[in-house]
């Protein structure tokens, strides 16, 4: 029961300092429409009329998912940098706690805040493109969303660790960002790419969260994404291991002030 | 039993040297080079030294937030390396006055947080966050966001964390640091309050005269090593430091003392004596004075310092 209430106690922290910090929230549910507008926009131009709303629905989703990741991958990085600054991580350290119990809380709060903003968005563009009668099945992809988003948590808390080690936040999680960026078909399908970038999107997790969401909604949603799914949940073993480790060799060892 | 040991405590850094945009080198810098310690309980216990000295190191070795090289510890009669949770449990940490704290949160968020992690459930550290906030004296001002709390509030306020759990003892990392006057004396005021209340506290410091006043005794760290260590008086005593008595004489007669006369403020002939027994000295110089016929306008004794002794210690 302690460790519950110490989970709460920083999901619930998290949850606050984020929201009162209204621009994340404002960024990830307003940036993939006007994204999404616009690359409807030169699709319909440059395929004469033939793009449908359907097609601006899978942009809307893909911008929708990028900007999720790429807020959680920063998020997860300046979590760990402005505790190193503001020496909240030093007192978190110091506190009778699991150190794993504070990174998947933190992580958890950084994956509530993001589906916060897919719900505006799915609901705004599954109203739009397919009618209420849909909107069961967004309640759907919420639910699979936040599992398939999970070896995401997994990914940044890697992140999280070298940016302990390495003290540059931005760097490290925008090199993240933009290698799912490219290679997760957030924005084209991922087979338009090289086979060698095929492989690298299909081993991330994040090509799973965007056809997760799609697939569910628009309805082809087939049993072998689950397996995926859970698959790619050894990201979260893995990442949870790492800043385990991070943690009890490095940051005991060298100190985590900046 | 002690409520602080540590034997022998080691820890090195390797620090970066750069020369040019790439070229570089590493060199390893020994921060503590075999502390040992024994706090006692109830009592104030004053680590000072020089910046980068090895004091915040040590607290740090002590808290569980850094593993020393070699050397052991024990806090609470727990050990460091093999009982980290249970010192952890014991023990109330301000390492800086004015970090540590969320701050999109308010005062009693952030202590309710922080008191969440230390085991209480919710309503029981928002109930204790409120009761400290009134004692370290915020007051309604735990109901604002901590990004507009002011230096002497923020000091409170991580005075106020160190003690949301009630431990047995504390680690004060430079309380006071940048503080104005009233609000390091207010600091001042709540240490004494909690030794009073039983509390063990290691004070780090670079106000001497805080120190001193606080400290039942005093070790000063210079270079990684406990170079001095006693109470404030035997510090003194060790190093040879002495009194400095000043009495004024008064009065139309020749004075022929065999001491250093000087002409003082008022025009009057005041004495200079450097004694090492300013019990002993006092007494015969008033007497001496005395059985010239002549009276004394004021009699001062300037105690040597903790600052004094930091000199001796630190710069040899």
């Amino acid at each position: 029961m302690k460790s519950l209430e110490k989970f709460l106690a920083v999901f619930e922290a998290e949850m606050k300092a984020y929201v009162r910090e209204a621009g994340p929230l404002v960024f990830m549910a307003s940036f993939p429409f006007f994204f999404s507008l616009l690359t409807y926009g030169v699709g319909s131009v440059l395929s004469e009329g033939q793009a449908s709303p359907r097609d601006w629905f899978f942009q809307l989703i893909g911008f929708s998912v990028m900007t999720i990741s790429i807020t959680m991958a920063s998020a997860t990085a300046w979590y760990f940098r402005r505790g190193m600054i503001t020496g909240r991580l030093e007192y978190t350290m110091a506190a009778p706690v699991n150190p794993i119990i504070i990174a998947l809380a933190s992580s958890l709060a950084h994956v509530a805040v993001a589906l916060m903003s897919f719900i505006v968005v799915g609901f705004v563009g599954v109203l739009s493109v397919y009618g209420a009668a849909h909107l069961l099945n967004l309640t759907a992809a919420l639910l699979l969303v936040f599992i398939a988003l999970l070896p995401v948590v997994g990914i940044n808390l890697v992140v999280g660790t070298l940016t302990i080690v390495m003290k540059e936040p931005e760097p490290i999680s925008s090199t993240v960002s933009a290698v799912a960026a490219a290679t997760s078909g957030f924005v084209y399908p991922i087979t338009m790419l090289p086979t060698l970038l095929q492989l690298v999107g299909k081993t991330l997790p994040y090509f799973y969260v965007v056809e997760t969401a799609r697939s569910l909604i628009d309805g082809y949603f087939e049993a072998t994404q689950l397996t995926n799914i859970f698959l790619m949940l050894a990201y979260l073993a893995l990442g949870l291991a790492v800043y385990r480790l991070g943690e009890n060799y490095y940051a005991r060892k060298v100190g985590v002030h900046w | 039993m002690e409520a602080v040991v540590c034997e022998n405590l080691v820890k090195t850094f390797t620090a970066r040297e750069k020369s040019g945009f790439f070229r570089g080198s590493r060199k390893t810098v020994k921060a503590v080079d075999g502390v040992s310690l024994k706090i006692r309980r109830g009592e104030v216990f004053g680590l000072v030294g020089p910046n980068g000295a090895g004091k915040t190191t040590t607290i740090k070795i002590l808290s569980t937030l850094l593993i020393p090289d070699s050397g052991d510890a024990w806090v609470n009669g727990f050990n460091v390396l093999s009982e980290a949770d249970r010192v952890r449990e014991s023990l109330g940490l301000v390492l800086s006055p004015d970090k540590g704290f969320y701050s999109r949160l308010t005062g009693i968020e952030n202590l309710a947080y922080y008191g969440r992690l230390y085991g209480l459930d919710k309503s029981s550290a928002v109930k204790r966050a409120k009761e400290l906030v009134e004692l370290v004296g915020l007051g309604d001002d735990g109901l604002r966001m901590y990004d507009e709390y002011s230096l002497g509030m923020k000091a409170k306020l991580s005075i106020a964390k160190s003690l949301i759990h009630d431990p047995p003892i504390l680690f004060l990392d430079e309380p006071t640091i940048g503080l104005d006057p009233l609000s390091a004396r207010k600091i001042r005021q709540m240490i004494d309050n909690l030794v009073k209340q039983g509390k063990t506290i290691l004070l780090t410091s670079h106000n001497m005269w805080e120190v001193e006043s606080l400290s039942a005794e005093v070790a000063v760290i210079n270079k990684g090593r406990i170079a001095a260590l006693g109470t404030p008086n035997e510090l003194k005593q060790k190093l040879g430091l002495v009194y400095l008595l000043e009495v004024e004489v008064l009065g139309n007669g020749e004075f022929d003392s065999g001491w250093r006369v000087e002409a003082g403020e008022r025009g009057h002939p005041v004495i200079h004596v450097e004694s090492r027994r300013p019990s002993e000295d006092l007494p015969e110089i008033l007497e001496k004075i005395r059985r010239q016929g002549l009276q004394i306008g004021f009699v001062r004794v300037h105690e040597p310092s903790m600052e004094e002794v930091f000199a001796r210690v630190v710069a040899g």
